[in-house]
């Protein structure tokens, strides 16, 4: 796949997560002052992150002849919702790095963290009250049905893998990855929002069957760079701890590559390791963990799966926007695709 | 999941250590696993969304109709198009219809004498840009124990408070004339004010009367602006 400057889709989340990031602050503060809540409920919107799903989703309304003003609440609706999640799978993950900077569990205690997770998730969801006015009863309600899909997706998807963490289960394959993948990652940062985009961009008129596809492809890649940005990434940029991935024991495709092709003392050892938990696992051994995902070739692995998604999302794509005109917002969707693979941040 | 790697190469590939031929088949096989259980997971999702509420929300799209068949139409886009626009002029309308229904519900009152409101209402027009006209709705109720007749609206004109008119030919009713109103029922009234093109912006003040309602009356008011705002 040709790679792309990668000046376009840093423009296009500038301008679109600009757009997002001011809705998400006028729709915070009409949330009204409380003590013990509202600074946490600013704190992870105002640390700045990527502005990727709104930007998909306002980037996919032009796209499809809608006008970014019409997707905004739905927009910024989501850039809140993932900023929910983010709290909460903080907590779960007992992460120590979110963007930079200690996580907001660990700067104001877990019961105040989680009751902000709660409260941003319901922000998000009153923001979604605007569409009735804006798009009408029918679309209003369409736009809606895609979150209550979404959600239950992202939720299902974050038990699952949560699950396979308490179980300590490695007896998992590509379909099972991609199927947590699909549900707890890809369908609220690219299905959704193109989904969303599309519907409102078109008036509820396109088809939204082909966005699923190229959504997965893209979210697909997206997540499995993030799991080796998690590995190999400067931690300055990448914002998370070094080597989390491996701390906490998540199943990413490079830990499950590992198991499938480790001989049958580096599996034993692998096996003894996710055992414990996170806090009886030191650097050094996920350290060696990392050595061994190297010697195994599982890095390799990820990223030559990851670039087999993005050449996906790049034909999917095709079908998915077959017939619209090429314009700036579609050339821009069309721009993440390198971006998801390429990014260092 | 398949192991695809070479555990005995020095290293995985990320940095130099494989050879090209290791890493050209490494990466043709993830490759084709991922595809094909890719495939498999988008097909499976793509019947799960489908499925989803599919009872609750109609979308336009493939559907079938009550006896289970698929409406020939439903994957024509400019057929799906037509609907669309057609359901947004729906949604205006019914827009239309609301606010014309709020503005008429302060005047939804009760009277003794099988007349219009007692008086405390006041029917408010939409804005209205010079030429251009504004209408609200009135109800007359006969709560009273005898027939009414002949119940004739209309108003002697309305004025700015800089003295600036809308004339009384400028404000029409429909129906012109109630003939009778039994007792315990109700006759809407259409009030439609017609600015004249010369009109100056401002709003004008008038009140609303009922030939044979001697004690009822009802305060009217429209602004007529420039720019009409946006709804």
């Amino acid at each position: 796949m040709s790679s792309r400057c990668p000046a376009e889709p840093y423009r296009g989340l500038s301008h679109y997560g600009s757009l997002a990031a001011e809705e998400c602050r006028r729709q915070l503060r009409t949330s009204g002052d409380a003590s013990y809540l509202t600074p946490l409920l600013d704190d992870y919107p105002s640390r700045g992150g990527k502005g990727l799903r709104p930007s998909i989703c306002l980037g996919t309304c032009e796209a499809f002849g809608g006008t970014a003003a019409a997707a905004l609440p739905s927009a910024a609706s989501i850039e809140l919702l993932h900023n929910a999640f983010l709290v909460h799978d903080d907590i779960e993950d007992a992460s120590l790095l979110r963007r930079g900077r200690p996580t907001l569990h660990r700067c104001w205690g877990t019961p105040l963290a989680l009751n902000a997770g709660d409260g941003l998730a319901l922000v998000a969801m009153s923001t979604l009250g605007a569409n009735g006015e804006l798009l009408g009863a029918r679309l209003s309600s369409l736009v809606m049905r895609e979150f209550e899909f979404m959600s239950r997706q992202t939720v299902s998807g974050q038990a699952l893998e949560l699950g396979w963490r308490m179980d300590n289960r490695l007896d998992l394959d590509a379909d099972d990855y991609l199927d947590l993948i699909m549900r707890k990652t890809c369908w609220y940062t690219t299905v959704l929002p193109l989904r969303v985009g599309a519907l409102i961009g078109s008036w509820g008129t396109a088809d939204l069957d082909p966005l699923v596809a190229f959504g997965f492809h893209l979210g697909a890649a997206f997540q499995i760079r993030d799991d080796i940005l998690n590995l190999t990434g400067d931690v300055s940029r990448y914002g998370k701890e070094p080597l989390g991935d491996l701390l906490e024991g998540k199943r990413t495709l490079m830990l499950l590559h590992l198991a499938a092709a480790a001989d049958s003392s580096d599996r034993s050892w692998l096996e003894c390791y996710l055992d414990g938990e996170r806090q009886d696992r030191r650097l050094e051994e996920a350290t060696e963990l990392y050595e061994l995902m190297r010697r195994y070739g599982s890095i390799a692995f990820a990223e030559s799966f990851a670039s087999g998604m993005a050449e996906a999302a790049r034909i999917s794509m095709e079908h998915a926007f077959a017939g619209l005109p090429d314009t700036p917002a579609r050339e821009f969707v069309g721009s993440l695709i390198p971006y998801m693979i390429e990014r260092d941040a | 999941m398949s192991a695809t790697s070479d555990p005995n190469g020095a290293d995985g590939g990320t940095d130099g250590g494989a050879d090209l031929e290791w890493a050209t088949r490494l990466a043709v096989e993830v490759q084709r696993l991922g595809l094909s259980t890719a495939d498999a997971v988008v097909s499976r999702f793509v019947r799960l969304v489908g499925d989803f509420g599919a009872d609750r929300v109609d979308r336009g799209g493939s559907e079938t109709d009550g006896s289970g068949r698929v409406r020939m139409v439903a994957d024509d886009s400019a057929y799906r198009r037509l609907q669309a626009d057609l359901e947004r002029a729906l949604e205006g309308y019914l827009r239309l219809l609301r606010e014309l229904h709020e503005t008429a519900l302060p005047l939804l009152g009760r009277t003794d004498d099988g007349s219009a409101t007692d008086g405390s209402g006041r029917l408010e027009l939409p804005q209205v840009r010079p030429g251009g006209s504004s209408s609200g709705r009135v109800w007359l109720h006969n709560t009273s124990a005898a027939e009414a007749h002949a119940l004739r609206p209309w108003t002697p004109g309305l004025c700015t408070h800089s003295g600036a008119a809308i004339e009384p030919g400028h404000v029409t009713f429909d129906p012109p004339l109630v003939p009778t109103l039994p007792i315990d029922e109700s006759a809407a009234l259409l009030v439609m004010v017609s600015a004249p093109p010369d009109a100056a912006p401002g709003v004008y003040h008038g009140v609303l009367l009922v030939e044979n309602l001697p004690e009822q009356s009802m305060p009217l008011a429209v602004e007529v602006v420039a720019q009409v705002a946006p709804r």
